[in-house]
């Protein structure tokens, strides 16, 4: 639920965030966030690729 | 290893007269047949006793338990009742909402997967919605409902592919249907009364007693949103608080450090916002201008085509669907109000403000 909220509402927040308050701080959360839909990305094709087998 | 497994079926119900037929001739009618059937009537105040009583004699290996203290036990509470009743030679225990139903091959699956992997301590289905019946509504009441069914719809897709990309480690088996080793319940003590997100809590129990606890796609179960503002809003209340308490009572271990991470994440946004919102006049602290930084563009991108990715994971997709997550806009406005949501559950936990289920 939480990661659905970051995700997709977060990673717009966050892209408007940017946006407008380009500062380390926010760089450093957003970079964070980038890497979290990456890796779950990544984790999602492959447990798709695991279930099919 | 053992190919044939003896699997209990636990519904608790609560003023559930409307729905529990339905879902227990979904689990009458299963190619696997479980050999026991726990119906706990959880003090209802409507026909429920009436209703599961009628199909008793049908099916006798339907057993209904009432509670009739007349002050309800909750999900937990129910569920409780019925474990301390279940056949000695149950090896499997499935919960499901009264208000839901199953596919027909949904327990074969179930038992497939334990059969499968004896460190397997809970496995829990896929969560699809069962499409409301919209016509009887009028206005601006049907409008909203139907936006509500449609957001849910997709969101719930994204459930599903969380549920996927964590297939062997799945954070929650969630309450909607999930199955349990009768070994792996009972050494867990069973459900806590005292938790909102009583399936979150047992998943934990699960796992650190070392079972492994995972998803399987084959195993459907569908359930009905809630299609007012008001009960949507309760709902996910409940399980933002709850997912907090949960997290406070199990403390960060190698089972809770991803999602106390996200926490984190999240709270780190918040302040975020709240440095743009919050009206900053002293000169040269925060810059209020607008730039196109590449990692905004980047976040915006990926995180815009991974979405558009998800979509294969909502049911009976439609073109509603599609354009919905394409023009963000009423995705990003529920967003917002879960971050509000989210917040609060914060304050509610730290506050300690009694919990409402």
């Amino acid at each position: 639920m939480y990661k659905n909220v970051i995700t997709t509402g977060g990673g717009w927040t966050g892209a408007v965030m940017l946006s407008f308050l380009a500062k380390q701080y926010v760089l450093g959360v957003l970079l964070i966030l980038l890497g979290i839909i990456v890796v779950g990305f990544i984790k999602l094709r492959k447990g798709e690729k695991s279930l099919k087998n | 290893m053992r190919n044939h497994l003896n699997v209990a079926v636990l519904i608790p119900a609560h003023n559930e007269q409307k729905c529990i037929e339905a879902c227990l001739k979904s689990v009458f009618d299963q190619t696997y047949r479980p050999v026991q059937i726990i119906v706990v009537n959880d003090a209802s105040t409507d026909d429920t006793h009436g209703v599961v009583t009628s199909l008793t004699q049908a099916y006798p290996h339907l057993c209904l338990i009432d509670n009739e203290s007349g002050c309800p036990l909750f999900r937990s509470g129910a569920l409780n009742i019925g474990l301390h009743n279940i056949d000695p030679s149950v090896d499997i225990v499935m919960a499901l909402d009264a208000d839901s139903f199953i596919s027909n091959d949904c327990i074969e699956q179930v038992v497939k997967s334990f059969i499968s992997d004896d460190k397997l301590g809970g496995v829990c289905s896929i969560a699809g919605l069962i499409e409301p019946d919209l016509r009887s509504l009028k206005g601006v009441k049907k409008v909203i409902s139907w936006l509500l069914w449609e957001i849910q719809k997709i969101e719930y897709g994204g459930f599903d592919a969380e549920r996927t990309a964590t297939y062997d480690n799945v954070l929650i088996l969630h309450g909607l249907c999930s199955a349990f080793r009768i070994e792996a319940i009972n050494n867990t003590g069973g459900y806590s009364n005292d938790q909102l997100l009583e399936d979150y809590d047992l998943t934990l129990k699960i796992k650190e007693l070392g079972w492994k606890a995972k998803f399987n796609p084959k195993i459907h179960a569908f359930t009905k949103p809630p299609l007012t503002f008001k009960g949507l809003l309760k709902q996910r209340f409940r399980w933002m608080r709850g997912g907090v308490d949960i997290l406070v009572k199990h403390g960060v271990n190698k089972y809770t450090w991803s999602d106390f991470f996200n926490h984190v994440v999240f709270i780190a946004l918040l302040v975020g916002v709240i440095l743009i919102v919050a009206p900053t006049s002293s000169k040269g602290a925060w810059e209020f201008t607008l730039n196109f930084h590449p990692i905004a563009i980047a976040l915006a991108a990926v995180g815009y085509l991974t979405s558009i990715y998800k979509l294969k994971f909502v049911r009976d997709i439609n073109f509603a669907d599609v354009l919905i997550r394409l023009l963000i806009i009423p995705e990003l406005l529920m967003s917002i109000i879960y971050f509000a949501l989210q917040m609060s559950a914060y304050v509610a936990s730290i506050a300690k403000i009694k919990k409402t289920w």
